[in-house]
């Protein structure tokens, strides 16, 4: 292949391969301009639940998932958990998520010396957030 | 020993000779592989992130990764190995030496950096060694073959198309494993709008034309004067910057970027590891 070659002489395969790969492309574009074009973003609207609880040589583990189902990444999110027994606050625990992307959830654990009655005793808010 | 070396010379002089330039080709093809594991590395060995996913990378991911990186070793020292005629016995055992001097390079400089340290898992050792030294193998092969071109008169390989796509992959993974596990690829990409994230698409694309223009003027071999310029476009950018795209979507997977992300996200993390990637795997045609 030294020489110079006319369009048709080029192999098949080359225009398959080449025709797929802009099909693909071309997707990612109007996918793109579509969201785009379909104005502000929404922004973060985040709620946290208890995943799971179980005990561990320091206490209790709340295991907890933080949900952003608006349309802007939300980062340093301080979250803070109030484990209650009827209307008393028992224990108070904060984390910080660093990024809780768009439309994402991000993973912690909160670690209580008490006993969880249930998932429902315990009260989540979230305190803020900075943009990234 | 060397008494019993020295007495087996003088009885032959003119097989020393030649006992003495191979071993020191032995020895010159080491320090390269070794060189070129280190000049390829270093950045990513002084990257915290890497540390940190030693322990943290799924290992089911990590094991697919070490899995994929011997026959990507394999086929790449076929495609730029010295000799046409290397055998694919040789390109296995270049792909193992590769890996050795990887491993070994790895192991030394996490242990300088104090990375590595006796209280730390087994689990955790293998596992930060095991990441480090994948680009650190690819590093030993490219310099192996690179840094040797001067003294090779061998006739240069045909660019086969499936050729010219793989060159590309190893480009984009190389230029991308550097940047993935960085937490700036995922910040950047939340700091982006679609917008930025289009015009990224589109400058990449641009990128990586440019590269494959000037590639085509350097070999002289492929564009002719009658070529129209979609041609070029539709064959070699656009299946480039797919092979991109998707190297990035893999390592940004197995870096667990991935996780628990919208489709959006991953577009987006995508898009913004393909601009390095695309750059990579554009270049890799010109430089390999």
């Amino acid at each position: 292949m030294s020489q110079p070659v006319s369009e048709a002489q080029r192999p098949m395969l080359e225009w398959i391969v080449g025709g797929i790969a802009a099909g693909i492309v071309a997707a990612l574009i109007v996918y793109l301009g579509y969201k785009a074009l379909e104005g502000e973003p929404s922004p973060p609207d985040l709620a946290a639940a208890v995943e799971r609880i179980e005990q561990v040589s320091g206490g209790w583990l709340v295991r907890t998932t933080l949900n952003n189902s608006g349309g802007e990444t939300a980062a340093a999110v301080l979250l803070k958990a109030e484990l209650r027994n009827g209307t008393d606050i028992v224990e108070e625990r904060e984390i910080t998520f660093d990024y809780v992307p768009a439309n994402s959830a991000r993973k912690g654990a909160f670690l209580f010396t008490s006993q969880p009655a249930t998932a429902e005793a315990i009260a989540f808010v979230v305190q803020g957030y900075s943009e990234p | 020993m060397r008494s019993m070396q020295r007495g087996r010379d003088d009885a032959k002089p003119g097989k020393s000779s030649d006992d003495a330039s191979s071993h020191s080709r032995v020895l010159k093809d080491f320090g390269r592989a070794a060189g070129g594991a280190l000049i390829f590395s270093l950045p990513i060995l002084m990257t915290m992130e890497m540390w940190a996913l030693g322990f943290t990378i799924d290992r089911a991911r990590l094991l697919l990764l070490v899995v994929l990186a011997l026959p990507l070793l394999v086929i790449l020292s076929r495609h730029i190995g010295f000799e046409e005629t290397q055998s694919w016995r040789d390109d296995i055992l270049d792909a193992l030496v590769a890996l050795g001097v990887g491993l070994v390079v790895s192991i030394a400089i996490l242990l300088l950096f104090k990375v590595l340290g006796p209280a730390m898992s087994l689990d955790e050792v293998v596992g930060k060694i095991a990441l480090q030294a994948i680009p650190a193998s690819i590093g030993a092969l490219l310099a192996k073959s690179q840094f040797a071109m001067q003294d090779d008169d061998a006739a240069p390989k045909e660019d086969t198309y499936g050729g010219e796509m793989f060159l590309m992959a190893v480009g984009a993974l190389f230029l991308g494993f550097n940047v993935a596990p960085t937490e700036e690829m995922v910040l950047i990409s939340y700091q982006m709008t679609e917008w930025h994230t289009l015009a990224m698409v589109l400058l990449s694309l641009l990128v990586m034309h440019g590269f494959v223009f000037a590639v085509g003027f350097a070999g002289g071999t492929e564009i002719g004067p009658d070529t129209p310029w979609w041609s070029e476009l539709l064959r070699l950018t656009i299946p480039g910057y797919l092979i991109a795209l998707l190297i990035s979507v893999y390592l940004l997977w197995t870096f667990g970027r991935m996780d628990d992300a919208s489709l959006q996200q991953m577009i987006t993390a995508a898009v913004v590891l393909g601009f390095p990637a695309s750059v990579g795997a554009a270049a890799a045609r010109l430089i390999l």
